[in-house]
């Protein structure tokens, strides 16, 4: 009788569509009495949320990411395209000397000494690092805020690079920095992409059902037939590389996710008596389902949309590396990372951060996902 | 069961058919003159006209279709602009190496996600719980072709225990395979441990206890038994979903696979390999599904199929 379980994260359980059910159904059944002035009662799942240690971790790494991509110039200690084919490969904490022992200008001296965070000797001289140093000149928010005050560095005749350089001499701290708004927008522009198709996509195909459903079905198999980041390269290799594609492509991928998703839950929310009710009202079908219907479906959505930011982000750092995504010198991640595969041996510190970066911020939204599903869906 | 098989074919035909549409309309809606894209960028005019008379490219768009499926019917891809070489040539020649790749990794995800995820769930809330489901977690937020580096920079450069690329013996197979099954690794993993909790909580798990059954007896052939059966399938499908995060792995390790060719081909523009290859993924990950869908009937006899 029963057919094959397809997949775990395809079908909603019912219990996730309950917990929205009852809060926003009851709201939706209240609707005339309760008016502005009517206080609503905290949601008990965002009560849940606030005492998950999962959700706190989560939205604290999500918190950090984003404060990164807001003053991005202010904490990366240099320019993300300052070059200087010197002092290359230079590895994690240590110091360059723009000063030779001669007294050249601009040579890089191998004899800087490690030294751990506190900052960085020459000879008889020290540099250590310092909170908000003056150094290159940046500019924010399309040059509305300029100043050449950075959040650290050393002060001195020096470059201290906490990350190390890659091949050009590049700070790769900076440029991780720089790049991470990279990540973030391609992951909220597919995301947005994907549910803005998906989403309409599989409520009209499970609320109308008959020969709608069949076809966007039909359509939507297709699409999953091409696993996981496939569909994306597909894409990508139609319509040509670079970051706006990348997105688009993305986002597209995520479609079928989306629709099969929404679908689901609208077909287990539309035998629901305030639907019945809508209906008897002589409410049409679209006006019920978007008003009704939709509202009550949102918790698997939102779900949904934080695991799917952690996919955008791995998929489009993986097209980057392919070299199917970003083109250099953009400072993505996924590029960044295939740039220090050549040199993997001799500086294996330009693909290992950014692959702790990316790591860091798939984490941050998975977890987000994880502790959202478990304040909505309290039995899983 | 049979009959299930047979309409879980003939519920993919219109899928299969889609994705045929699908890479139909890459080098169609791809900028450039199609038949300049099939025939590559150093052709001859010669070779150009030969190829949009060999593809119908100069008819309407629906009997090029029609030409295409034809083509298809009789394994004629084109050939590569690269290489020369008939496209179904280059599929047969890498395609096995992939599938080799894909079996090793789902070998791998199944030896060490289950072992973990039966610990996880016996020891529930303990801190071995809490490394195997934090490690699950890793493992689906790390991109695999970082993982593959550092692997092959600790375990091939530095102790040298493994070959840093390419294919050959079975050293050759293991970081590539583990890198590629790591993902996979985490959600039967995670699949494991909630079957497992799942089952524990039965009456006759209390039965078998009650009755005196020692404990590890329980766990083996009572729950684990039972538990298998959600986490067989969702592995199972796992597989189809290897062939394609192949993609990935075989570029880290210049493994000769079919994931390979596609990217290669891709920054060639080569499309008439880049076709084949999107078309053959697809389409074995299609029909590994409908094998893993109708098998499921096998590891669960309650299940019937009509």
């Amino acid at each position: 009788m029963t057919e094959p379980v397809k997949s775990q994260s395809a079908e909603p359980s019912p219990a996730l569509l309950g917990a929205s059910a009852l809060e926003n159904g009851g709201a939706e059944a209240r609707a005339p009495s309760s008016g502005p002035g009517a206080r609503k009662p905290t949601p008990r799942w965002r009560k849940r949320l606030a005492r998950s240690p999962i959700a706190i971790a989560g939205f604290t790494v999500i918190g950090f990411f984003l404060l990164v991509v807001a003053f991005a110039p202010f904490i990366a200690p240099y320019s993300p395209t300052r070059q200087s084919l010197r002092s290359s490969y230079v590895p994690p904490m240590v110091g360059v000397s723009l000063r030779g022992p001669e007294g050249q200008l601009g040579l890089w001296v191998r004899d800087v000494s490690r030294s751990p965070i506190a900052g960085v000797q020459v000879g008889a001289e020290q540099y250590p690092v310092r909170l908000l140093v003056r150094g290159e000149r940046w500019s924010w928010f399309f040059g509305l805020v300029q100043s050449d005050v950075r959040l650290f560095g050393v002060d001195g005749p020096i470059n201290w690079y906490a990350l190390g350089t890659d091949e050009q001499g590049r700070d790769l701290l900076s440029r991780l920095i720089h790049g991470a708004w990279i990540s973030l927008f391609i992951g909220v522009i597919s995301v947005l992409i994907g549910a803005a198709i998906g989403v309409p996509l599989g409520a009209i195909s499970g609320f109308l059902g008959g020969g709608t459903d069949l076809v966007v079905q039909r359509l939507v198999d297709t699409l999953l037939a091409f696993p996981g980041i496939l569909l994306a390269i597909v894409l990508v290799a139609t319509f040509g590389t670079g970051l706006t594609n990348v997105m688009i492509a993305v986002g597209i991928a995520s479609i079928p996710i989306y629709a099969r998703l929404v679908r689901g839950s609208v077909l287990s929310v539309r035998e629901r008596e305030y639907v019945e009710a809508a209906k008897a009202l002589g409410r049409r079908s679209m006006p019920t389902l978007f008003k009704h219907v939709l509202p009550n479906v949102m918790a698997p959505i939102i779900v949904q949309s934080s695991l799917q930011m952690a996919v955008a982000i791995l998929f489009a750092a993986g097209l980057g590396f392919l070299g199917l995504g970003a083109r250099p010198p953009q400072p993505e991640w996924g590029l960044m990372l295939a740039r220090g595969r050549e040199y993997l041996a001799v500086a294996p510190h330009v693909a290992t951060f950014p692959g702790l970066a990316i790591v860091l911020v798939v984490l941050g939204f998975n977890l987000v996902g994880d502790a959202l599903r478990d304040a909505l869906d309290p039995r899983l | 069961m049979f009959q299930y098989a047979l309409r879980r074919v003939l519920i993919s035909i219109p899928s299969i058919f889609g994705v045929i549409l699908i890479v139909f309309l890459m080098v169609r809606l791809a900028p450039g003159d199609p038949a300049l894209l099939l025939a590559g960028e150093f052709a001859d005019e010669a070779t150009i006209e030969l190829i949009r008379e060999r593809f119908g490219l100069n008819r309407p768009t629906h009997e090029q279709f029609g030409i295409f499926i034809v083509n298809l019917a009789q394994g004629d891809l084109g050939r590569s602009t690269r290489t020369n070489r008939e496209v179904t040539a280059d599929l047969r020649q890498f395609f096995p190496n992939t599938l080799e790749l894909a079996l090793g990794a789902i070998v791998i995800a199944f030896a060490i996600g289950i072992p973990a995820g039966i610990i996880a769930a016996l020891r529930q809330n303990t801190w071995a719980d809490l490394l195997v489901m934090f490690g699950a977690l890793i493992g689906v937020s790390m991109p695999v072709f970082w993982f593959g580096l550092l692997a092959i920079l600790y375990f091939s450069v530095q102790l040298g225990w493994f070959p840093v690329a390419g294919k050959g013996t079975l050293g050759h197979l293991v970081l590539p395979a583990f890198s590629l099954g790591i993902g996979s690794m985490a959600i039967i993993a995670r699949m494991t441990r909630s079957a497992m909790l799942e089952v524990l909580s039965q009456d006759y798990i209390r039965t078998a206890r009650a009755k005196g059954v020692v404990w590890n007896r329980v766990v083996l052939k009572h729950a684990f038994r039972n538990a298998m059966v959600p986490v067989v399938t969702v592995g199972g499908l796992q597989f189809g979903t290897l062939m394609a995060g192949a993609v990935l792995t075989e570029t880290v390790f210049t493994w000769p696979g079919i994931g390979r060719l596609l990217v290669d081909s891709i920054l060639a523009r080569d499309y008439p390999v880049v076709q084949g290859a999107v078309l053959l993924i697809a389409t074995s990950f299609i029909v590994i599904n409908i094998v893993v869908d109708t098998l499921y009937g096998l590891i669960d006899p309650r299940i019937r199929y009509d």
